[in-house]
């Protein structure tokens, strides 16, 4: 009657409780400023600005190649930080909704990446200036970025489901998340550029799952192509992922209402 | 006469989880070291039901009477699918809603409305069918102008209104109550209990928790006596409230 599988099912159905409950979590910050959830725009473009405008002299590249590289890498990765580490706590955020009432579990994972998604939505809003600025040139082929941000979206979704699981029974477990987090953005070519490592620990970019997602994403847009490697990597880790999801929310579904 | 809920040698133990073994860090090193560092961290078990064996039929108003740590809460939350037994099986035929904590999930930046919309669809309804209701229970509330402000704006007895017609906008077959008693101006009581009664009316089920025997015996026809997370006693309304008096 009341298992995980429906859970979960039930959750992507309530569709309209977890798309109102991330967005008016971005409204609440923002109510009462002028411009809105803009304000997420501006101090994403004075960040973007700041970096690109330093590690462009110390790397020694043109600011119209290494700007949009930059720009994409870092609108995208804060999507990924930000779903990861917030969707770790899922459940244990939402603690006196679990205990209070019967409600669908998995819908809190999906009201983090939803509002994370808006907040992606707004900072995309830089990048069309960039490309306007430097005059990027976009294809039929940039939509499959489009593509890109669903398929890490879907799988973000289920690590998160596995994460949040754990980080309600495991309280200091979110603590390590973080640390993994900031090393992940070091080895991950955000600020620096791909070629940079090739021929040398090519393990670094061959299995960090943020790496291809980045990939998935940003290639497109900057016209280049999405490499076979990554496709067939991204498939079997959305495979591993699901099963690993399915198997950890199986066994705490239960008992989450006793961990949170 | 049909059985509604039925409960089949259901019992409910809850871990306790305190500084250690919410630790991974102290898990993993547990394993390590192994021996007695590992019988530190077990988890300590509080056994909050026991063998509870119980049909609930329909039309059937039932009182949970017991000291508190008794049982009644972990029972209702047991019956609303929050808690999972950890032994026996639960049947539920139909739909139920809960009414726990009145105030649970309102935001104080957002306004009476969005307040409204958000909870309703917390508890299952579609969006439509909200604002189809929300001249209903604003009318309820009696809060005219204020509801379009920000909730962080209201006095305690505002909200408490807000929170209470919010709170009670679902009608359900099985309706479970806990402690529903609140402060608030004597007009207010009466709307409050006439809106409860309407629920009540619509319900096939309704389980009620509270320590008032007078509204216990207002408002249900049977009661059930809780002791260490057992049902010692089940029977009419009256009957068991006198058990409960005379035993306690």
């Amino acid at each position: 009657m009341s298992n995980y599988r429906n859970d979960f099912i039930m959750s992507l159905k309530e569709y309209q409780v977890w798309s109102r409950l991330g967005w008016t979590d971005i409204l609440k910050k923002y109510r009462r400023s002028f411009i809105g959830p803009f304000w997420l725009t501006l101090s994403t473009a004075i960040y973007i600005s700041s970096i690109g405008v330093i590690f462009s002299e110390i790397f020694n590249t043109p600011m119209q190649d290494y700007l949009p590289y930059l720009a994409l890498g870092l609108i995208f990765w804060m999507f990924i930080n930000q779903c990861v580490t917030e969707g770790a706590e899922a459940f244990i955020n939402n603690a006196h909704y679990i205990k209070q009432m019967p409600i669908k579990l998995a819908i809190f994972p999906m009201q983090v990446i939803w509002r994370n998604f808006i907040v992606l939505a707004h900072n995309m809003v830089i990048f069309v200036f960039i490309a306007i600025l430097f005059d990027i040139n976009i294809t039929w082929y940039s939509l499959w970025s489009i593509v890109g941000i669903i398929i890490f979206s879907v799988n973000v979704l289920f690590l998160t489901l596995s994460l949040s699981c754990f980080c309600a029974r495991f309280r200091d477990l979110h603590q390590i998340v973080l640390s993994i987090m900031q090393i992940a953005f070091f080895a991950t070519p955000i600020m620096w550029n791909k070629t940079a490592l090739l021929g040398q620990r090519d393990y670094v970019l061959d299995y960090n799952p943020f790496f291809h997602f980045v990939e998935l994403f940003r290639e497109p847009l900057l016209g280049g192509h999405i490499a076979l490697s990554t496709v067939s990597f991204v498939s079997i880790f959305t495979v591993f992922n699901m099963i690993v999801a399915a198997a950890v929310y199986k066994y705490s579904f239960k008992k989450i209402s006793f961990w949170v | 006469m049909s059985k509604i809920i039925s409960l089949k040698n259901v019992s409910l133990d809850i871990p306790i989880y305190d500084g250690s073994n919410i630790s991974i860090k102290k898990q993993l090193l547990s394993y390590a070291t192994g021996g007695r560092l590992a019988m530190e961290s077990k988890v300590c078990r509080v056994q909050a039901l026991k063998n509870i064996n119980i049909d609930i039929n329909k039309g059937d108003r039932v009182a949970l009477l017991g000291h508190n740590g008794a049982g009644k809460s972990t029972f209702l939350k047991l019956l609303s699918t929050i808690y999972h037994p950890t032994s026996g099986t639960i049947n539920i035929n139909g739909e139920v809603s809960t009414l726990f904590e009145v105030g649970l999930g309102m935001d104080p930046e957002m306004n009476g409305i969005d307040n409204i919309i958000t909870r309703g669809l917390l508890y299952g309804l579609k969006k439509n069918q909200i604002v189809a209701m929300i001249p209903e229970v604003v009318d309820f509330t009696e809060l005219g102008e204020f509801i379009n402000f920000p909730i962080r704006t209201y006095s305690n007895g505002m909200l408490l209104r807000l929170a209470f017609a919010i709170s009670t906008i679902v009608k359900r077959d099985i309706l479970l109550l806990d402690e529903i008693i609140g402060a608030g101006d004597a007009s207010f009581m009466n709307k409050a209990e006439a809106r409860i009664n309407e629920l009540v009316e619509a319900s096939d089920v309704m389980v009620l928790a509270s320590h008032s025997n007078e509204i216990l015996k207002k408002m249900c026809n049977r009661g059930l006596v809780f002791r260490h997370g057992e049902i010692i006693f089940d029977s009419n309304i009256d009957e068991s409230i006198d058990f409960y008096i005379n035993h306690y």
